[in-house]
């Protein structure tokens, strides 16, 4: 069965690029977490049930519309469909 | 009301956005909605292919005319739903997705119903696997949404809990009856029951933490509906936790995928972003390796 585990030999390789980043730049530089690179260039992807009116950190597209009004039409959320 | 809008004249910019499974969608309305194309934003909801679409909306995908949201609204998407019993067809519905020329796929696991995780979890990592294989054969492809999860943020050493959403604060949705809700998910015609919130202070972002998910690393990137938790669990902080493993095997397959993107060299990326993204993939790797 497929899964999702990375093998030892490409955890491997991961090592080593961390170690040759490391070599080339400072510790405190590589470890500097941009918490607002949350996602790029998406909304923060919740369920779906925002159905577009969410406020994330999103990259303003059409689709998260930020910063504007607005008018939605909601459907009803009967999930019995399912 | 888009016209009342326009005659309005606020200053402020508005859309309105429509969500459609499409089938009403034709003739006129198109016209309509081709007019007011700059003020009306139309998302399609599309499951994948026409089977599995079929399965979850009354046989409907025939009726939907898809070419129109193609050329029309490219790039608003398409939302899809994945549920437990399309969960074995989830890597051919995205790729199929994908296929039709939509610029990004919105998919979402559904929430509110029985999951039954036990039996459809190895059916996801292997789902998610092929997926991963797909992306990294086409890597002109933009990851569908299940892969939007930025790994370093699972390093800050104090978590960065936001709230999600509008909810209560920025958006209100009005009921026919002129009552205000915190948004459309607590409208009682989609919580089946009256609904009681008492006093909650929705800009206070610190209570919107659930107590259980404290130790959980994934929690400040966890997908969190304070509506659909009031309607699952009575109570708008508590999450359903059966999404925890989707959660998980979501992340675990993030960390897969972008391991193997940064092996091949095929993610353009800042040198801090990669030291960050391996280590959080070696976290990643050893905290879920026994789902």
């Amino acid at each position: 069965m497929k899964n999702l585990m990375l093998s030892d030999s490409l955890m491997d390789k991961l090592n080593q690029i961390m170690q040759q980043l490391s070599n080339v730049y400072p510790k405190a530089e590589l470890e500097r977490v941009n918490t607002i690179a949350f996602s790029a260039g998406h909304c923060r992807g919740c369920s779906g049930t925002c159905e577009g009116t969410c406020e994330g950190n999103c990259d303003g597209t059409s689709s998260c519309p930020c910063s504007v009004i607005v008018f939605f039409a909601s459907r009803n959320r009967d999930t019995s469909h399912l | 009301m888009v016209e009342w809008t326009y005659a309005a004249k606020f200053k402020k910019p508005f859309v309105f956005y429509l969500v459609t499974n499409g089938t009403l969608v034709h003739g006129e309305f198109q016209d309509w909605l081709l007019k007011n194309k700059n003020h009306v934003y139309v998302g399609l909801s599309l499951d994948g292919t026409p089977e599995t679409h079929n399965k979850n909306r009354s046989n409907s995908y025939s009726k939907i005319d898809l070419d129109f949201f193609v050329k029309n609204y490219p790039e608003q998407g398409v939302r899809m739903t994945i549920n437990s019993d399309t969960i074995n067809n989830l890597s051919n519905d995205i790729t199929y997705l994908h296929s039709l020329g939509f610029s990004k796929v919105d998919a979402a696991f559904a929430s509110g119903i029985n999951w039954n995780i036990d039996k459809v979890k190895n059916k996801l990592k292997e789902e998610l696997s092929t997926l991963c294989d797909y992306y990294l054969e086409n890597p002109k492809v933009r990851e569908c949404s299940i892969f939007d999860i930025y790994l370093p943020t699972f390093l800050k050493k104090e978590k960065n809990i936001q709230k999600w959403c509008g909810t209560g604060t920025s958006m209100v949705s009005i009921a026919v009856d002129g009552k205000k809700y915190p948004c459309q998910t607590f409208q009682p015609n989609t919580t089946s029951k009256p609904v009681e919130l008492g006093d909650i202070d929705f800009s206070k972002i610190e209570d919107f933490s659930d107590p259980e998910c404290s130790n959980c690393i994934l929690e400040s990137a966890c997908p969190n509906c304070y509506g659909l938790n009031y309607v699952t669990n009575n109570d708008m902080f508590k999450r359903d936790k059966q999404m925890c493993i989707l959660m998980k095997i979501r992340v675990l397959a993030v960390s897969y995928l972008k391991a193997k993107l940064i092996e091949k060299g095929l993610k353009e990326m800042e040198p801090a972003e990669v030291y960050q993204t391996i280590k959080a993939i070696q976290i990643i790797q050893s905290e879920f390796s026994t789902l």
